[in-house]
Order: structure tokens, then C-alpha cells, then sequence
């Protein structure tokens, strides 16, 4: 080998030194920021872990603060429950005997305008939906169910389910019949189906004619056949002037 | 000569006889007793409920007495629809006091009270369905599946009429 070629072998070792150097360096620094990034890694690792564990306690905690807040809900609504129960206890209204309430049952019936005697049954029937002790006064207490209004111009299933209803609480007191619509088509069909003649006493028995013509049939037939009333009151259609 | 009456919280109450002698009860015993200063013990009834009685009694002193005669039906309806001005006035009260008075009127035999009692009570209810007058006098509703379902068909029947 000539000096040349040795001086150039040199030179080229000498670069190899330094490259490996400088790789050697580049590799340690790496190493570290993989060893920094690794730390990092495990401290995001561990801190997402204490995080979860947190947000997991977190969610218990949610879940029993939902728990009592259902349960004292609960015991509000069972607490009303008692509190109502206890006001109701409590109220006058309780302590008011059956004669007493049966007056003012009498009272709040007292519909005596003759649009409003259709509804007086009406009155009587909330009055005994209110509460057990109610129905078994209002029941009892014929003088609220003993005016009631029968229209003859249709038979209406409930009609004729409610005059049963009526006609048994009436008892022995005496009724005040009103006759709605009496000369109109069926009506004497539809008068044979309410059976007045099994009410026990009709105080007042009140007609309501349609026509004129009927009402010449009432001037020589003053009652309808088997029905046995102390009064019986004729009214004329309104308009029979012109009839 | 004036009366002493005592009531449930010991309270004494001294008024003229005529005033005292609206309430049937203590009429009965005025009589049954004679002349006396007895006081006249009314331990069901409080001194605020008393004190607004014997005003009731006070003002309507010179009213006739009810004669117990029972009034025509006519008469009834038409006496059940008046309430006068003083007495409408007078019973403008909490519902408390109301059912207080009832009970007292009723216990002292006071009728025409007792009636505007009632007549008040008769028109807080008119009009009302069942659930606003349990509403209004707190009342539970204590019927049972069986009775409400009676309860029921009786309300279809009244509306188809």
C-alpha cells in the first residue's frame, strides 16, 4: 500500500470515529427523551387511572345521591299522604253529626227553579260520591232525591237507570215528579217504563204538555192512569196562546 | 238577671238571660234549675266559638223563637234560599270557625244558626264536583275499587239523561 492510500484509510477511519460518536450521542439523547416520553407516558397513565378512579367514585356517589333523593321522594309523597290524611282527621267537617250533615245536604240540593230541578238529582249524586260517610248519609237521606225531572220525549238508558237509582233512595218521602215533554210521539210508552206507580207517595206530580191538544185530554183526564199523586199541576206549552 | 256561662277553656261569660235563652239547651236548664247564680258549664264549646255565638245571639235576641212546627215544603225552599245581610256578614269566617259554630249551634240548640251554618256550607258546596269538595273540606277519598266502580255507571247514567 502507498502512502496515499494509507493516508486516506486514516482519514476515512477517523470519520467512522466520529459518526459512531455521533450516532452514539444521537442514540443516548433518544434513549432519554424515549425514557422522558416513557415517564411521561406513565405519569398520564397513572393520573388518567387516579382520574378514573375518581370520576368512578365520582358516579358511586351519583348513583346513592340519586338513591336517597328517590327515597326521600318517597317519603314526601307517603309524608303528604299522611299529612293529608292527618288534616282530614283533623278537619271539623268530620266531627259534624249525620243530621247536621244531612241539613246542609238539603240545603246545597235546594235548587228550586224549575231549569234547576233537573240538576238537583245531579247535586245528590256528587254529594254521595265524595267519600264513603257522605254516600251512606246521602243514601239515607230521601228529601234530597225526592224531586226529579222525567222527560217522556226519549228514553235514554240512563235515564232509566238513574229513576231506578232515585226511586230506591226516595223511600217513603214524598216525591215531586216533573213530566217533561208529555204529548210528544211514544210518550205514553216511555211514561209506562218509569212505573210511577210504584213510587210510594207523589206529593206533587207536575206536567209539562207540549201541545194544546194534550193539554184539552188533561182538562178531562186529570192524571195519568195508576198514578196516585196528592197535587197534580198542568202546564200548558209556553207558547199555546198562538198554538 | 244575667247568666254565667263557662266554657271548655274555662272561661266565664256573663250575659243577659234573654240573650242566653236563644240556645234551647240553656233555656232547658235555666228552667230545670230555677233561679240561680250557678254558673252554667258548656264544656263543649271554646271561649273564641262561644264569644261569636252569643254575638249571633246578641242581634237576633228579639227574633221570634222557632216553634219546632215543621214548615211546608214551599216554606223550607224558600227559607233554605235567604241568608240576610247580617247574618251573611257574620258568618264570613276561616272554615275552622264555620264548623265550630255549626257544632256549637247544634249543641246549644241554636236552630236558626245551626241553619245559616249550614246554608253557608250548602253553598260552598253547590256546584263543585266531588274532587273540589274533598279538596275543600280535606277529605280522603276512602272508597273501595268495588264502590267506585259503582260509582262510575252512576255518573254515566246522570250524564246520559
Amino acid at each position: 500500500m502507498n502512502s496515499n492510500a494509507r493516508l486516506a484509510s486514516v482519514d476515512n477511519g477517523h470519520d467512522g470515529n466520529v459518526q459512531d460518536e455521533s450516532l452514539s450521542s444521537s442514540l443516548s439523547a433518544l434513549k432519554k427523551e424515549t425514557k422522558l416520553a416513557q415517564e411521561a407516558h406513565k405519569a398520564l397513565v397513572s393520573s388518567y387511572q387516579r382520574q378514573l378512579l375518581e370520576l368512578e367514585g365520582l358516579q358511586s356517589q351519583i348513583n346513592s345521591s340519586e338513591r336517597i333523593i328517590e327515597l326521600k321522594q318517597q317519603q314526601c309523597v307517603s309524608m303528604e299522604r299522611e299529612l293529608k290524611k292527618m288534616a282530614s282527621i283533623r278537619h271539623p267537617v268530620r266531627r259534624l253529626p249525620a243530621e247536621v250533615l244531612q241539613c246542609i245536604f238539603e240545603s246545597a240540593c235546594d235548587l228550586s227553579m224549575l231549569e234547576h230541578l233537573k240538576k238537583r238529582v245531579v247535586v245528590a249524586i256528587r254529594l254521595s260520591h265524595v267519600c264513603r260517610r257522605w254516600r251512606s248519609i246521602a243514601t239515607t237521606t230521601p228529601r234530597i232525591w225526592n224531586v226529579i225531572c222525567l222527560s217522556l220525549a226519549d228514553n235514554k238508558a240512563g235515564m232509566f237507570h238513574l229513576w231506578n237509582l232515585v226511586r230506591s233512595r226516595i223511600k217513603h218521602a214524598p216525591a215531586h215528579i216533573v213530566l217533561w215533554n208529555v204529548g210528544t210521539a211514544d210518550s205514553e210508552f216511555h211514561l209506562a217504563t218509569y212505573m210511577l206507580q210504584k213510587v210510594a207517595i207523589i206529593d206533587r206530580l207536575e206536567i209539562y204538555l207540549t201541545s194544546r191538544t194534550i193539554f184539552n185530554q188533561f182538562e178531562r183526564f186529570p192524571c195519568p192512569s195508576r198514578i196516585k199523586a196528592k197535587t197534580i199541576e198542568v202546564h200548558p206549552p209556553k207558547d199555546w196562546v198562538n198554538d | 238577671m244575667p247568666v254565667l256561662l263557662v266554657t271548655s277553656d274555662n272561661e266565664q261569660f256573663r250575659v243577659e238571660k234573654v240573650v242566653a235563652q236563644r240556645s234551647v239547651l240553656i233555656k232547658n236548664m235555666l228552667e230545670d234549675v230555677g233561679e240561680s247564680d250557678q254558673p252554667i258549664p258548656l264544656p263543649n264549646v271554646t271561649a273564641p266559638v262561644l264569644k261569636k255565638v252569643l254575638e249571633y245571639c246578641d242581634h237576633h235576641q228579639t227574633d221570634p223563637l222557632p216553634t219546632g212546627d215543621e214548615p211546608s215544603a214551599d216554606e223550607s225552599r224558600k227559607r233554605t234560599t235567604d241568608i240576610s245581610e247580617w247574618d251573611q256578614k257574620f258568618i264570613t269566617v276561616d272554615q275552622e270557625m264555620l264548623f265550630e259554630i255549626i257544632l256549637a249551634a247544634n249543641y246549644l240548640d241554636i236552630k236558626p244558626l245551626l241553619d245559616v251554618g249550614c246554608k253557608t256550607v250548602a253553598n260552598m258546596i253547590k256546584g263543585k264536583s266531588p274532587e273540589e269538595i274533598r279538596k275543600l273540606f280535606n277529605i280522603v277519598n276512602d272508597f273501595t275499587p268495588e264502590e267506585e266502580a259503582q260509582i262510575k255507571k252512576e255518573n254515566e247514567w246522570a250524564e246520559d239523561r
